[in-house]
């Protein structure tokens, strides 16, 4: 092994990079478009969701209905039209015009005041199970909020028309959710039970029981957790005397779809748990978010969430294609024949060639740091401690990489046959790997398949060190999967690359 | 003498996995060659294409796996390979360069991955390699737009750059100009005289002539080998005798001269070839040819290589003729 032959190599393949100026571009602008596509496209930040109001209640100047839906309208995601044909807001809904759609009967206010029984209708559409769960939540937060002033009646019900549903979305499986319940009950028992028995029921979330929050609180911060719930001590006192609903919620900002999705559920299971209770009382749910630099009153932006597994991604991308294509081009111009008559061992060759990609994959990975942080502002702090272990994770990924890059070169005659290699690895390693939604959200089959997706773990290893701060010595089994894998490749690469021509 | 390439009972097949409608049929490349030049030859192989001319210089190097045993320069392939894969220059078939370097680039790339560490050493062999196969003014272009008979000269020049001992070179003058091919070859000579051992392919009869030591190959087989002046003599009749006659189809007066006067002969168009030895024989021949048609012309000559080969390929199998 000679490090004058290993740098042969890498030079002339720089030399041969630098000709190709397209190649170039395309290695700088590629990942930042397509970092601007997964921000934009899988953003996960809701935004105009359209809501039609129906409203029919018109007999009174100051409607509760307008109430209502004015709060709901204040979400900034929402934007709402108000229509007075019932079948416009169901075909909208039908068609996806609009997500959902509120139908408010007439005599609403008047029924409402004398106690008098009345239906608010809800329709939403259920093709994106986290949205509709969001809609729903939200409603049942804005009219409690509005109800909460009217000591009158409450024999009101809602009915819920769920369209559209049964259409597959990543539902969560399970996400750990902890539990500090201090709650010592009242006369009644513990109301916090009840609670706690739908969320059970529901069973997306898995609780566990904990006393001890400040260890909790470090599983949040480091991702094994998603969340933790704290009851207080009173929280049945307080909401049989006081009428107030006070709950604790601590949650990991670095998983902002997560955190939506066990908002809403929390919130449905609220409102479903105090049904004959919640127009008199007052909820007050107090969030906090870890791992969030700018706030704790909210998870980090979906493109920081993206941000660290794009940079796996677009490495590992690049790295398996171009090797592909380079080792092709080696064999079929008949270089490889020369080459493999020189003196060069295969494992100079190897190096050589993972000197260069990585060379390239440096300067890929720092454009997408660069726009992610200039152009999009990823919340990421960075500090040169997690940029050296970034980097180094991108090394181990552009050796895998590169490994199984010369493998299936090998079983390639042509380009074209490359082509079809990326619906083979490519598409499964994004899909599985947690790109863009944690691996808790896939079907209960994929998950383990995940788990044999290396890129899987660079996902994750580098999700903590960017998003949780954390470093080398708190992800070892990430980093020892990497590694092995890493090995593996190249060994699977240098058998491969057996002196002889095929 | 000692032997540069020594050769012994190589055989290898093509084919044969894959299964049922799938198998792939089984070409068997080269049949239990022995193949040997000494240190210091300039030996060339001759034979058409698809004869194996490739598959041997690939086995000899190691880059293809076959039965016999193989030795270099006196090193066992593949195993001591090591030992003296820097003093081997082979130059493939097909130009195999890279087509986004430059010249220059080409060069610095393969002088280096053969060992030239020295910076102006390795300067100075490239320098005297660019001026050598008059690649000087076009050193800084791309090799992609350089014409044909440049690349295969930048090939070529990659291939010798180390100064190699051993250089083995497969079809070296291929889409060459004749005039680039006369300075090829002087070059091949002028490498020779200074001590290296040379082996080239080639399926082309004059080219041939230019080495010391010519092999024939045919199917697989070397079918006989030697000088030129060597294989002539092995010709028991080695003059020919040439007769242009006015008939198109001379079949059926062939197959009567070798019939009658047992000689070999090779008819053509308007023309007949035999190869006799004994004067007295013209007579009898010349008799039954203008029983037949009318004698345009008589010609008699030394067989040239052709006829050689066409000899040694018409004697039916049997191993290697010295
Ligand atoms: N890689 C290969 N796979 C299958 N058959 C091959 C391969 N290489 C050569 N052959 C066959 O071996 C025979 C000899 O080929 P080759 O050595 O290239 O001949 P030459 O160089 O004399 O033209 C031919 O019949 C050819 O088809
Ligand atoms: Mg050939």
């Amino acid at each position: 092994m000679k490090l004058f032959n290993i740098w042969t190599i890498t030079k002339k393949n720089l030399n041969q990079m630098k000709r190709d100026v397209r190649m170039i571009g395309l290695s700088i602008f590629a990942p930042i478009l397509v970092t601007a596509l997964f921000g934009s496209v899988f953003g996960g930040d809701i935004t105009n969701i359209k809501v039609i109001v129906i409203n029919n209640d018109n007999n009174f100047e100051d409607n509760i209905s307008t109430q209502i839906s004015d709060v709901v309208a204040l979400d900034p995601k929402i934007q709402y039209n108000i229509t007075f044909d019932p079948n416009i807001a169901r075909v909208a809904v039908n068609n996806n015009y609009s997500q959902a759609a509120i139908i408010f009967p007439s005599l609403f206010t008047e029924n409402l005041l004398l106690g008098k029984e009345t239906q608010i209708e809800l329709y939403v559409s259920y093709e994106n199970p986290d949205l509709a769960e969001y809609i729903i939540s939200l409603f049942q937060i804005s009219y409690t909020q509005v109800l909460e002033t009217y000591t009158g009646g409450s024999n009101f019900s809602v009915l819920i028309f769920p369209v559209h549903e049964g259409i597959p979305g990543p539902l969560p499986e399970f996400i750990n959710v902890s539990l500090c319940n201090n709650d010592i009950g009242w006369t009644k028992g513990k109301l916090s039970d009840e609670i706690l028995k739908i969320l059970d029921e529901n069973g997306k979330l898995k609780l566990i029981f904990s006393n001890d929050l400040n260890h909790s609180e470090t599983l949040v911060e480091k991702g094994e957790i998603r969340a933790i719930l704290i009851f207080s001590e009173n929280f049945t006192y307080e909401m049989l005397t006081k009428k107030e609903i006070n709950l604790q919620v601590k949650l990991d900002g670095a998983e902002p779809q997560s955190c939506l999705v066990i908002m809403s559920l929390l919130t449905s299971s609220l409102v479903e748990a105090f049904s004959d209770e919640f127009d008199k009382s007052m909820f007050n749910i107090n969030e906090y978010y870890f791992n969030n630099p700018d706030s704790t009153e909210k998870p980090i932006k979906s493109i920081t969430y993206f941000t660290p597994a794009i940079l796996c991604f677009i490495v590992f991308f690049f790295s398996f294609l171009l090797t592909m294509l380079a080792f092709l081009r080696e064999r079929n111009q008949g270089t490889m024949e020369r080459i493999l008559t020189s003196p060069l061992t295969r494992g100079e060759i190897i190096l050589g060639y993972i000197l260069s990609h990585s060379i390239l994959s440096i300067v890929q990975a720092t454009s997408v740091i660069l726009t992610t942080f200039l152009i999009f502002g990823a919340q990421i702090e960075y500090t040169v401690l997690s940029l050296i272990q970034a980097y180094l994770i991108i090394y181990l990924v552009v050796i895998g990489a590169l490994g199984i890059g010369i493998f299936l070169s090998t079983l390639a005659k042509t380009e074209f046959q490359i082509l079809q290699f990326i619906p083979l690895v490519i598409i499964p390693f994004m899909l599985l790997s947690g790109v863009w939604a944690p691996i808790e959200t896939l079907p209960d089959w994929l998950q383990p398949i995940s788990q044999f997706i290396p890129l899987t773990y660079a996902n994750q290893a580098m999700r903590d060190i960017l998003l949780r701060k954390e470093s080398f010595l708190d992800v070892p089994i990430a980093l020892i999967i990497l590694l092995t894998f890493a090995v593996m490749m190249i060994a699977l690469g240098i058998i491969k690359l057996d002196k002889k021509l095929k | 003498m000692e032997l540069a390439i020594e050769a012994i009972g190589i055989t290898k097949k093509f084919g044969g996995h894959g299964k049922g409608p799938f198998k792939k049929p089984i070409v068997e490349a080269l049949k239990n060659v022995d193949f040997k030049v000494k240190s210091g030859e300039n030996y060339c192989l001759l034979g058409p294409n698809g004869s194996g001319k490739t598959t041997l210089i690939r086995c000899v190097l190691g880059l293809l796996e076959g039965e016999g045993s193989i030795k270099l320069l006196g090193y066992d392939i593949p195993k001591q390979r090591n030992k003296i894969i820097q003093k081997i220059g082979y130059m493939p078939q097909e130009t195999s360069l890279y087509s986004d370097l430059s010249v220059k680039e080409t060069l610095q790339f393969f002088a280096r991955i053969f060992g030239l560490k020295n910076r102006e050493h390795r300067n100075k062999a490239i320098e005297t390699i660019l001026d050598v196969l008059k690649l000087k003014e076009w050193q800084n272009m791309i090799v992609e737009n350089l014409s044909g008979g440049m690349k295969r000269r930048l090939s070529l020049a990659s291939s010798l750059v180390h100064e190699p001992e051993l250089i083995l070179l497969d079809e070296p003058t291929v889409g060459v100009d004749p005039k680039l091919r006369l300075t090829f070859w002087d070059y091949f000579n002028e490498l020779n005289k200074k001590g290296a051992t040379i082996l080239t392919t080639t399926h082309v009869m004059d080219e041939a002539e230019k080495s010391h030591i010519i092999g024939f190959m045919r199917d697989g087989r070397l079918i006989a080998e030697g000088s030129i002046d060597e294989l002539k003599k092995r010709i028991p009749k080695y003059r020919k005798l040439t007769v242009k006659t006015t008939i198109e189809n001379t079949e059926s007066i062939g197959s009567l001269i070798s019939k009658e006067c047992d000689l070999e002969v090779v008819p053509s168009q308007f023309k007949i070839e035999v190869f006799y030895d004994d004067n007295s024989m013209l007579e009898p021949i010349l008799e039954l040819i203008k029983n037949e048609t009318k004698i345009q012309e008589i010609i008699t000559t030394e067989p040239n290589l052709e006829d050689i080969f066409i000899h040694f390929s018409n004697k039916k199998e049997g191993s290697i003729d010295k």
